[in-house]
């Protein structure tokens, strides 16, 4: 040792002494461009990768985006909101659901203020999302007005045979008291195919034929110049040259119809009639230098314009303001004096502005329309039309539903609040709020059913074939999980009862004299719960679905009765409970021996082993997988389309299947995905949450 | 401290316990008492049997031949019969085996309730004191793994106390612990056969077995090889397996 210290006499011993050196960590501040060069162009293959999605995304956002703007017809969700919403749900008890809104409300914001620290932006930010819901649809009304709407008169016939059409003399439409409508020969098309061509708002059918012919004659026109100037030169081959002569031969190019028809070149005389009395309010004759005319309503209901051109072979372009296409639709409902009755709406498509006034008639006989089919927004969308077609309408529907959303949260986080103030526990501070917040969440889907139900005398039973949209997809998955942990938490003990977790109770009756003692042996129950378990992870959910609907009233014909909603959620019960049952046991088998074995050593019986120690254990584990089952389950109950129910999917079905609607799918679709998408991310938001800081935490869970 | 019945009935006898794993023989005739208040340390190599056979005791482990009697009761198959002995009966294990779900509080409390069906109150009263006994008091609302390791083997002894057991079994409590930790362990099992505790210990802490022991029990391929007091033990075995063994640890 000692030569060893000679020969390195500096190694020695070395004491430190101080506060043991403690420094805050090193700061480090990444500006934006060196966040780029290290996250996005690290080296060659990554700025590759990050140039081409970029391209991808950008090209791909570009499209969509203008999709969105500019040929989405958006009106099929805003007309049909309701019904995508609760489906055919009777009105006298959509109170009933407000409440249960409330009610679901009110335990999110016990659970806020239970579970989640809110930040102190977070109210500020949706008080704001909520005044800018009120004030963007003000502000958009103020500052873009309606587009026109362009109708055609004239002596003209499109066609011929029965597909043959001419435009209407008289056109009724419905209009609020106090608006003003007013015409104007549209001079600035009259001459010109290329302006034409341009026309982008409302315009009846025979504009819509108008606009087509002007841009097929435009077309091919452009085509048949273009095939001219290559055959001229000497740029192509023989085999290219006779294609090209062959093409040239198939083209037609369509008439000039400013040519044929004279569009605009013949005065056109207009009146605004009112539509129970046909009295003219205003009259008068426009030419292409005339100035508007232009009439305030008196009162609400309809109108009819009459516009005649005298001179054969003429069209007029009017373009109007104040007339807007109708949808027709027939509602029934309970009446005044209790008996059902069938009404005829009449519903604006601008603002949804709803009349069940008498349609106006001339001559024996109803006068036509403009409904959404043939009159719809002819070329592109601009942005202005957008928002005040779309947006407009869509964000004054959803700004009070939003306002007593937000209310009803703010109010449940406040009770939470004053709960934990009233009923302090030094120990864990809000243990009274969660502990409400838990009963308010629990009792909720009791509460759903009362509520969508009913409940004996106090709340008459609802129509279950009524239920649809978003409520019943809802309904669906509410019920679906609570009903199916429950009977998978025992399909899966059940399972696992052979290998000492107990589910087989004793048995005791009296035969005779003799007392008979009956213990199922354990591996029967297991077999059973296997078979059950592997039987329908075997089959299609479909296929479930379909027993659920044609073989229950086989095996007792008074199931026929039963409503498909709940022989819907029975299926979806005995479905989800056999995979939610095989996730559970693979959490079981996850919990270490050493927890049952020190729960045996303190004296628990098998029983309060697995309800306090194993199963609490074992949830915690497959938290996620859970919740991931929870999702597949509300993105399943989409398949109950199939057999009939109306759920958000098949409603979406149903709104395209109507006429009026037609070829209006991808919008939709588009926003019934986007619905399920808020509900499926909030579900993992939650199950984040419970994860990282709940019962699933980490904290929670090792050893 | 009371002055009774050292010389009475055995608390625990086994008499030629046999107990396999499939075709390998853990306990080979097994036959060991161990009287009220009485400290028995068990030791010997890995493999050898030793908490295969305190896990006997409180029939974690059955055993397939020979009787295990404790207090009075036979172990056999009877499940209300085991309950009962497992009341009597606390246990420590080596990887502490608290249940991570629930607090320190709950953790001791959950048997006392469910077991005894003490009230709320009176469990937490006695979970407090145990805990003020184990020298953690101000730990009671934090999960175990807020803990350190020897804290928590320090909670795993309050909750097999909690159910007041007339014998408290040890698997090797101190060794998943780091160094440091080990000896606030020790000093709480020390207090604790102080106190007059019947324990039975499996342990490698040569230094707890000489200071504490009533009587250490040597085992090696699942027999019992040498048996005495402490100072028999470390200056005079005459078993050659146990002087090899107590030459490698030593």
């Amino acid at each position: 040792m000692s030569s060893l210290s000679e020969r390195r006499p500096q190694s020695g011993t070395r004491v430190h002494t101080g506060d043991g050196g403690a420094k805050a960590p090193p700061t480090s501040v990444v500006g934006p461009i060196a966040w780029l060069r290290q996250n996005l162009f690290r080296s060659t293959s990554d700025t590759l990768l990050t140039l081409l999605l970029g391209a991808l995304l950008i090209a791909g956002g570009v499209s969509f985006f203008s999709w969105v703007v500019s040929q989405a017809n958006w009106y099929a969700i805003n007309f049909n909101l309701r019904g995508l919403m609760v489906g055919r749900f009777q009105p006298e008890f959509e109170w009933r659901l407000l409440v249960l809104l409330v009610l679901t409300c009110i335990a999110v914001g016990l659970a806020l203020a239970a579970w989640t620290r809110i930040r102190r932006w977070f109210p500020v930010a949706v008080a704001v999302i909520i005044a800018l819901l009120y004030l963007i649809p003000q502000a958009i009304n103020a500052l873009i007005p309606l587009p026109p709407t362009y109708l055609t008169a004239g002596q003209i016939t499109f066609g011929s045979g029965p597909t043959a059409e001419s435009p209407q003399d008289r056109i009724a439409f419905i209009a609020r008291a106090g608006e003003t409508v007013s015409l104007r020969m549209a001079g600035e098309y009259s001459g010109d195919l290329a302006a034409l061509r341009t026309l982008h708002s409302f315009g009846d059918d025979i504009t819509g034929r108008l606009l087509n012919t002007a841009n097929l004659r435009m077309t091919t026109q452009a085509r048949a110049a273009e095939i001219e100037a290559l055959l001229a030169g000497n740029a192509i081959t023989e085999s290219q040259r006779a294609l090209l002569t062959a093409e040239q031969g198939r083209l037609v190019i369509p008439e000039d119809i400013l040519d044929e028809a004279q569009v605009n070149q013949q005065p056109v005389t207009v009146r605004i009639l009112d539509g129970a009395t046909l009295e003219p309010l205003v009259e008068g004759v426009l030419d292409a230098n005339s100035r508007p005319i232009s009439v305030v309503l008196p009162a609400d209901g309809w109108y009819v314009i009459e516009k005649v051109v005298e001179a054969e072979g003429s069209i007029a372009l009017i373009e109007s303001f104040g007339v807007y296409p109708i949808l027709e639709r027939g509602i029934t409902r309970r009446g005044e004096s209790g008996a059902v009755e069938r009404v005829d709406q009449f519903v604006r498509m601008t603002d949804t502005y709803t009349s069940e006034a008498i349609r106006p008639e001339f001559d024996g006989r109803e006068i036509p329309f403009a409904v959404i089919t043939d009159f719809q927004y002819r070329g592109d969308h601009s942005f202005a039309d957008y928002l005040r077609l779309f947006v407009d309408p869509f964000l004054a529907m959803l700004a009070t539903p939003a306002l007593v959303v937000s209310l009803a949260v703010v109010g449940g986080y406040l009770i939470g609040r004053v709960l934990d103030r009233v009923f302090p526990n030094p120990v864990r501070p809000r243990a009274a709020s969660g502990r409400v917040a838990t009963w308010a969440l629990a009792l909720l889907p009791l509460l759903m059913f009362f509520l969508v139900y009913g409940l004996g005398d106090i709340l008459p039973l609802t129509d279950p074939r009524t239920w649809g949209g978003l409520l019943l997809t809802i309904l669906l998955t509410t019920w679906g999980i609570v009903l199916s942990l429950p009977l998978g938490i025992l399909l899966a003990l059940g399972r696992r009862s052979n290998a000492g977790v107990p589910l087989s109770p004793l048995i005791r009756f009296r035969w005779g004299a003799r007392e008979i003692r009956f213990q199922p042996k354990l591996p029967i129950v297991s077999l059973l719960c296997s078979a059950y378990i592997e039987l329908v992870r075997g089959v299609p959910f479909i296929t479930v679905l379909f027993m659920a609907q044609l073989l229950l009233p086989l095996i007792n014909p008074s199931l026929a009765d039963f409503p498909g909603a709940f022989r819907a959620t029975i299926a979806t019960v005995l479905f989800s409970a056999a995979y939610l049952a095989e996730t559970i046991r693979g959490g079981l088998q996850a919990i270490p021996p050493g927890q049952e074995e020190a729960a045996k050593a303190v004296g628990l019986n098998s029983w309060q082993i697995t309800l306090n120690i194993t199963l609490p254990q074992a949830l915690r584990i497959v938290i996620p997988a859970i919740m991931g089952s929870f999702v597949a389950l509300f993105k399943d109950t989409s398949l109950v389309t199939i057999v009939g129910l109306l759920d958000l999917t098949g409603m979406a079905d149903n709104i395209n299947a109507q006429t009026e609607f037609l070829g209006l799918r991808r919008e939709t679709l588009m926003f019934i995905s986007i619905i399920y998408f808020v509900f499926c991310w909030g579900m993992a938001a939650v199950s984040r949450r419970i994860e990282t800081t709940g019962a699933g935490s980490a904290l929670k869970r090792q050893i | 401290m009371e002055t009774t019945t050292k010389n009475a009935e055995p608390i625990i006898m086994c008499q030629n316990v046999n107990k396999w794993f499939g075709e390998f023989h853990a306990l080979r005739d097994v036959s060991v008492s161990v009287m009220p208040r009485e400290v028995v340390v068990v030791i010997g190599p890995s493999g050898s049997g030793k908490s295969t056979f305190i896990r006997c005791i409180n029939r974690l482990e059955e055993h397939q031949e020979g009787t295990i009697i404790v207090d009075g009761m036979e172990l056999k198959n009877d499940i209300r019969n085991i309950a009962a002995i497992r009341r009597e009966i606390g246990m420590v294990f080596q990887q502490f085996n608290l249940f991570p779900h629930k607090t320190v509080m709950e953790n001791i409390t959950l048997a006392p309730i469910k077991v005894r069906n003490w009230s709320r109150q009176k469990a937490e009263a006695k979970a407090r004191e145990l805990l003020e006994r184990v020298g953690i008091p101000e730990q009671a609302n934090k999960y175990p793994g807020q803990l350190s390791g020897g804290q928590q083997q320090r909670v795993a002894i309050a909750r097999a106390l909690a159910m007041e057991p007339k014998i408290m079994l040890f698997d090797e409590p101190t060794s998943a612990l780091d160094p440091e930790m080990i000896k606030e362990v020790l000093d709480v099992m020390k207090e604790l056969a102080l106190s007059g505790m019947t324990m039975v210990c499996v342990t490698h802490e040569m230094g707890f077995a000489r200071e504490v022991a009533d009587r250490v029990i040597f085992f090696d391929q699942g027999r019992v090889v040498e048996e005495g007091t402490p100072e028999h033990f470390f200056t005079d075995a005459q078993h050659p397996r146990t002087q090899l063994f107590l030459s490698q640890i030593l």
